[in-house]
């Protein structure tokens, strides 16, 4: 399922036009966005948490020029899928 | 669905500055601002969107949302694990894992902070050492193999300085078995005789040979006659034959020389270029048939080389002269033989004036007495 898909279910489901539904699809997810981009949690109940996860500098190999690195610290956006998601995705039909 | 709406004091009670936990109504309330809406419809939509998300997961393995990320459905198979409260060992179950895997854009804006950080390379020995990993076995290892390294180098070295030093030993050697023959000669001695024999498996026979022959030779008449076709070779080069001169009663070869050359002195030339069909100076018979070749030169004003073979031919005839003495005494004749040895000596006495090193130079070919003969007459001469 893509973004366009989204976008026209939605509007069928709250009647509204597509136009307006993709404005208010696109400013959801800056407002995510920025909300991780601060550092910030955002749990959604029954989906889930986005938050964000520092990653120590560590070693690495580097198997193109062979060779040790020292990679250096990094930000990740992580997710966890809530409960409610797991069960809804591992229901049998 | 399941809703659960956080209370905004406790969140804002459990939560400091640093990370802060966004619940569904202050997004909505962003949201609302951003998009112009109320915010009521604005967490409508926000509930509505994230339950069709979790029914296209049901439906796909895959959602993707342009440029934020996509949310996969991945199939884990049975696996043991260890369940951390009481460390017992599960087996869970194969299950479907909900992923979230960030687009560039977005792992790009979270990662602000560090961006302009970037991998070092680190040196092969620090990495080698500093990784915890590293099994003690494996540096033990590393450490053994410098210490073996560090051996054979200081091996290399002491085996080139041993080579070089073998090399030159056997140098000295060799040269020593090519010298020593030289300065103790002494033929019946037992070690000449072993360094010879080595010498010969090295094939150094004829460099030691050569020093060893310091001792006198005894001429033999085969070798004189050597001597005299050579000398003849060496008269005959260039010249021309004038004359057929065919010989009568009353002629001696003196005379011829003096006929011809109009020197009779350069009688030796014209004897040793008939050698073959006059074999006694002395003795010529009427009809015998002589070469006569060009004049050699002006004898008062010879070349060194035209020195050389007028006295080259003297010498010819001196050991004719004397192998015929010899004969002679041999056979009983010694009044014909000790003539015989005196023209010898005669005939080099002459040859002196052309070459006055001739003694000392022609060694080789002059029988010692008749040097020291001759010395003694060139005494009475000078005074």
């Amino acid at each position: 399922m893509k973004k366009d898909e989204i976008v026209k279910k939605l509007s069928e489901k709250l009647n509204i036009t597509q136009v307006e539904s993709k404005r208010i699809f696109d400013s959801v997810f800056d407002v995510l966005t920025d909300i991780l981009s601060k550092g910030n949690t955002f749990t959604e109940t029954g989906f889930g948490t986005f938050s964000v996860v520092e990653i120590n500098k560590r070693k690495g190999f580097n198997p193109l020029i062979h060779k040790w690195m020292m990679l250096p610290p990094k930000l990740k956006p992580k997710f966890r899928a809530s409960e409610h998601l797991k069960e809804e995705v591992n229901k049998r039909r | 669905m399941k809703t659960k709406i956080i209370d905004k004091k406790t969140f804002s009670e459990k939560d400091s500055d640093a990370t802060k936990k966004v619940g569904i109504d202050e997004f909505s309330e962003r949201v609302a601002k951003k998009a112009e809406i109320t915010p009521e419809r604005s967490k409508e939509y926000v509930h509505t969107l994230f339950d069709l998300i979790s029914a296209g997961l049901k439906k796909e393995d895959k959602v993707s949302i342009y440029k934020f990320g996509n949310f996969k459905k991945k199939w884990v198979k049975t696996k043991s694990g260890i369940n951390p409260k009481t460390q017992e060992k599960i087996k869970i179950a194969a299950h479907n894992q909900v992923k979230f895997s960030p687009s560039s854009a977005l792992a790009d804006e979270v990662n602000k902070k560090y961006r302009n950080l970037k991998p070092n390379v680190l040196d092969e020995i620090l990495t080698l050492t500093g990784i915890k990993k590293i099994s003690p076995d494996i540096q033990n290892n590393i450490q053994k193999d410098k210490v073996l390294h560090n051996n054979y180098q200081i091996a290399k070295k002491r085996a080139l300085i041993s080579v070089i030093g073998i090399t030159i030993f056997l140098i000295l050697i060799i040269f020593s078995l090519i010298f020593i023959p030289v300065y103790f000669v002494n033929e019946n001695n037992k070690t000449v005789l072993f360094v010879k024999n080595i010498n010969k498996m090295f094939g150094l026979n004829n460099i030691s040979d050569r020093f060893v022959k310091k001792q006198k030779e005894i001429i033999d008449e085969k070798k004189g006659e050597e001597f005299i076709t050579d000398a003849k070779v060496n008269l005959i080069e260039n010249r021309k034959v004038i004359k057929e001169y065919i010989v009568k009663n009353g002629d001696s070869i003196f005379g011829i020389a003096e006929n011809f050359w109009q020197n009779q002195y350069l009688w030796p030339d014209l004897y040793i270029l008939n050698k073959s069909s006059v074999s006694d100076p002395d003795l010529i018979y009427p009809d015998d048939k002589l070469l006569i070749y060009e004049k050699l030169g002006d004898p008062e004003k010879f070349n060194k080389k035209q020195k050389e073979k007028i006295v080259e031919a003297f010498i010819g005839v001196y050991r004719i002269y004397r192998a015929f003495g010899e004969k002679d005494i041999e056979a009983g004749n010694t009044k014909k033989g000790e003539k015989r040895i005196y023209d010898a000596r005669k005939t080099l006495n002459i040859a002196i004036r052309y070459d006055k090193d001739l003694l000392n130079r022609y060694k080789d070919a002059i029988y010692p007495d008749d040097i020291a003969e001759i010395k003694k007459w060139q005494k009475e001469s000078e005074k």
